[in-house]
């Protein structure tokens, strides 16, 4: 692959970035926003979950989901963007789905991601669903997912591959079945079960360094 | 050049595991598989005994976008059995991601705003900017031929019946564009035949009473389909045209997801709405005037009906035109169906230039008109001179107009945005910038002198905007340039340091010459092409003798447009849609059966 061609790749989103005050000791998180949403957010809502201590980065889907948002007096100042068509998360259209995850594959290797601790996938929503498909593929160096769902998304004529990374962990936030995930060797845990999110990310990286 | 990669590119641009082109085959768009297009065509009916049809209809429509789901309700409404056969999974087209916009002469709400509209002055307006050099003022048909002027006429008398046939069924309730931006100008309101102070723009209206985009048109038609129990066969590709040995056609075949295939009787009419070909890169290469580098299109949007149209004896018009709007090149090359495109590029201290460092457009003008600078052909350097347009601008339209697409939002950044501390080192940037995109631009460069020519340009930009006239290109003289771009395109962001409305132009400000500058590089796209098999005023579908074909019938943008290249003013695409879909569908409904035999 030429230095062209990745950068083609790589150049169309928008995104937010944020050091971390403890990002050499954890993985970086790559937090996806959910459909109708937007970077700003999606990074506000990483650093309420996971604290200062790792890196961010929260890029933005292209497609806004109205094209004349917040272009005029009285439009609702909150501007939503959707990585594929389709209003059910679980389903999406083919082709959309398939350039977000191509744009997002060639994201993870990029510089800002390349961490040695890894890289954790968080997402809600369209974001979620992304992360799982991305992990599926086992791109990139993702150790850990922290998702609200975990069924992987439902396209006719295409079955997620299984090539997730070894003892990947997943933190689930939500109450959803993770049975998908566990036939597949994911080790699941609950956030609602009394896992924190900060201790569970420092957890991936003393893993590592045992 | 088109927005569909080929083989090469799809290897260079697939990472390792993931496959762009997988997703694109499961999504329907057949240029993803081998032999995209050699299975399209007709297939005559020989002998006495009729062919066998999985499921038989009255009439058949082609696609789910505006024309198509239109063409099936008011089918449905003429007492017809009706299907809509979509190549994609998804219902609604391009249209569903669209503005929503309709523009329909002489409209209810005109006339309830005491808007008297003149059938002449319009149709001349319309006749002028469609068909420019024939147009002869003191001719009955404005100098037109008579097929060109009936469907201008066509659509005057039917854009206001299909709005109010629609809302009167319960299929689309519509209400003017007018809020929440206020009365807007068609796109040439300084035409002399001009006599409509306000804008023809009509959407959606949801139940709440306010206004709904694309998405909202396409649900309420969708509904409207499923509460008539209309068959929505998605996933179906036609892929052939039935016909009988009188050369009628009753029917056609669809490939389906799994490739089994499906024949589907239409004893009345087969309408195709099915889009353009925006995603089929031989046609845009055969056809387009000029490079074309994506699009908005759905990806699906493959100009199958040309193929099925022409070996049906269909004549061709329009090819090389589109409804056209520039696009970020960088999301150009990375999206199969580009998400959005720059309708007006934001921001009062902004200049477009060309690879000399020289404006060459007013850069407020509307979108179709603007992009058509990208083709123009410098007869002495031999060159696209103006392939890609450097979109230049300063701090102060970065932090009053960001997330105005596309100018990311505050507090986010964007890779396709090109930022130096002055008009040298932004020459630097850019050159580096396109020498990585080489490959994708034909070796594009920027000429040498550029960075004096661009600091020349800005100097004179500057003093035009202090003064409130651009002496080159008119920004900002026309209404629709100021009120596009202060109620909608620039609307300003509150809580900066920045005002506006301190300059005599509102479209203009002086642009620092300090620094920092920043660039972002466009590119010729479409909303989508607009050529295809020509039709009459009946929708019907004509032969290269200007005869119609029986069963054969089109609208929106898999047809040749009937307004030619021109666009009216917001909702140029749609109303014409919607109208000859009405009236291909009253005209499918009374067909008389055509025999299978």
């Amino acid at each position: 692959m030429t230095a062209a061609s990745e950068l083609v790749q790589t150049m169309a989103l928008v995104s937010c970035q944020s050091a971390g005050t403890d990002a050499h000791r954890l993985p970086t998180v790559l937090t996806l926003h959910d459909r109708n949403g937007n970077a700003r957010h999606a990074m506000g809502a990483a650093r309420t979950l996971f604290g200062e201590e790792p890196a961010v980065l929260a890029p933005q889907a292209a497609r806004p989901c109205n094209p004349f948002q917040s272009n005029f007096e009285g439009a609702p100042a909150y501007a939503g963007y959707s990585w594929y068509l389709g209003s059910d998360s679980l389903m999406p259209e083919p082709a959309s789905f398939g350039d977000a995850l191509c744009q997002l594959e060639l994201l993870l290797g990029e510089e800002a991601l390349r961490n040695r601790r890894g890289v954790v996938l968080h997402g809600y929503g369209q974001g979620a669903a992304l992360a799982l498909a991305l992990a599926s593929y086992g791109a990139g160096n993702v150790t850990g997912l922290v998702v609200d769902r975990c069924q992987l998304p439902r396209i006719a004529g295409w079955t997620a591959p299984s090539s997730f990374a070894k003892s990947l962990r997943c933190l689930l936030l939500g109450n959803g079945s993770d049975e998908e995930l566990r036939t597949r060797g994911i080790i699941c845990e609950y956030a609602g079960g009394g896992v924190a999110p900060p201790e569970w990310m420092r957890s991936l990286s003393t893993s590592e360094d045992r | 050049m088109s927005g569909k990669k080929s083989d090469t590119e799809e290897q260079h641009d697939s990472p390792a595991r993931i496959s762009r082109r997988d997703f694109l085959r499961i999504a329907g768009v057949a240029a993803a598989g081998a032999g995209a297009t050699g299975a399209l065509g007709v297939q005559t009916v020989h002998g006495q005994e009729a062919p066998k049809f999985d499921q038989e209809f009255d009439v058949i429509a082609v696609g789910s976008g505006a024309a198509g789901a239109v063409a099936a309700v008011i089918a449905h409404e003429a007492g017809a059995k009706v299907a809509l056969v979509e190549k994609a999974m998804l219902f609604g087209g391009t249209t569903a991601k669209s503005g929503g916009v309709y523009w329909i002469p002489d409209n209810r709400f005109l006339k309830e705003a005491g808007v008297v509209e003149q059938r002449q002055d319009t149709l001349r307006k319309m006749a002028r900017f469609s068909y420019m050099h024939m147009y002869n003022e003191k001719d009955a048909r404005a100098g037109l031929p008579q097929n060109e002027w009936s469907l201008l006429e066509a659509l005057y008398d039917t854009g206001p019946v299909v709005v109010d046939e629609l809302d009167r069924i319960g299929a689309l309730h519509s209400m003017p564009a007018d809020k929440p931006f206020g009365p807007m100008p068609d796109y040439f309101e300084e035409a002399t035949e001009e006599k409509v102070p306000v804008d023809r723009r009509l959407w959606a209206r949801k139940e709440d009473g306010s206004f709904g985009l694309g998405d909202e048109m396409m649900r309420q038609l969708k509904a409207a389909l499923e509460k008539r129990q209309v068959p929505l066969l998605m996933g179906h590709r036609v892929t052939s045209l039935i016909r009988n040995v009188k050369g009628e056609v009753i029917g056609v075949e669809a490939t389906r997801m799994d490739k089994t295939t499906v024949r589907l009787r239409a004893r009345k009419g087969v309408i195709f709405g099915s889009g353009g070909f925006t995603n089929n890169k031989d046609l845009v290469l055969q056809f387009q005037p000029g490079p074309v580098f994506g699009g908005c299109a759905v990806p699906t949007n493959e100009g199958d009906f040309v193929y099925m149209g022409t070996a049906a004896g269909a004549r061709l018009g329009q090819m090389s035109s589109a409804w056209r709007a520039q696009i970020v090149l960088e999301q150009a090359l990375q999206f199969s169906s580009t998400p959005d495109d720059v309708f007006m590029p934001p921001g009062d201290s902004m200049i477009l230039v060309n690879r000399y460092g020289q404006r060459v457009v007013n850069e407020t003008s509307n979108y179709n008109e603007r992009t058509r600078v990208h083709f123009i052909w410098d007869s002495t350097r031999h060159e696209w001179t103006n392939l890609l347009l450097f979109m230049i601008y300063d701090q102060r339209t970065a932090e009053l107009y960001g997330g105005r697409f596309p100018l990311p939002p505050a507090g986010t950044q964007a890779p396709y945005v090109i930022k130096a501390a002055g008009a040298a080192e932004l020459a630097a940037a850019l050159g580096e910038r396109l020498a990585r995109l080489a490959t994708r631009t034909g070796g594009q460069t920027l000429a040498s002198g550029f960075a004096e020519t661009l600091t020349a340009q800005i100097s004179r930009y500057n003093a035009f905007a202090a003064a409130g006239a651009d002496e080159d290109f008119g920004r900002g003289r026309m209404l629709y340039d100021r009120l596009w771009h202060s109620r909608v395109w620039s609307f300003p962001n509150q809580g900066t340091a920045h005002e506006v409305g301190k300059t005599p132009n509102p479209t203009m400000h002086p642009i620092a010459v300090q620094g920092p500058l920043y660039a972002i590089i466009l590119a010729s796209g479409t909303l989508d092409t607009n050529g295809g098999p020509v039709i009459n005023a009946r929708g019907e579908v004509l032969d290269a003798h200007g005869q119609p074909i029986p069963g054969l019938y089109g609208a929106g943008n898999c047809i040749a447009s009937p307004t030619g290249p021109y666009y009216y003013g917001g909702g140029g695409t749609l109303g014409p849609a919607m109208a000859f879909a009405y009236l291909a569908a009253k005209s499918a409904a009374a067909a008389p059966e055509r025999s299978a035999a």
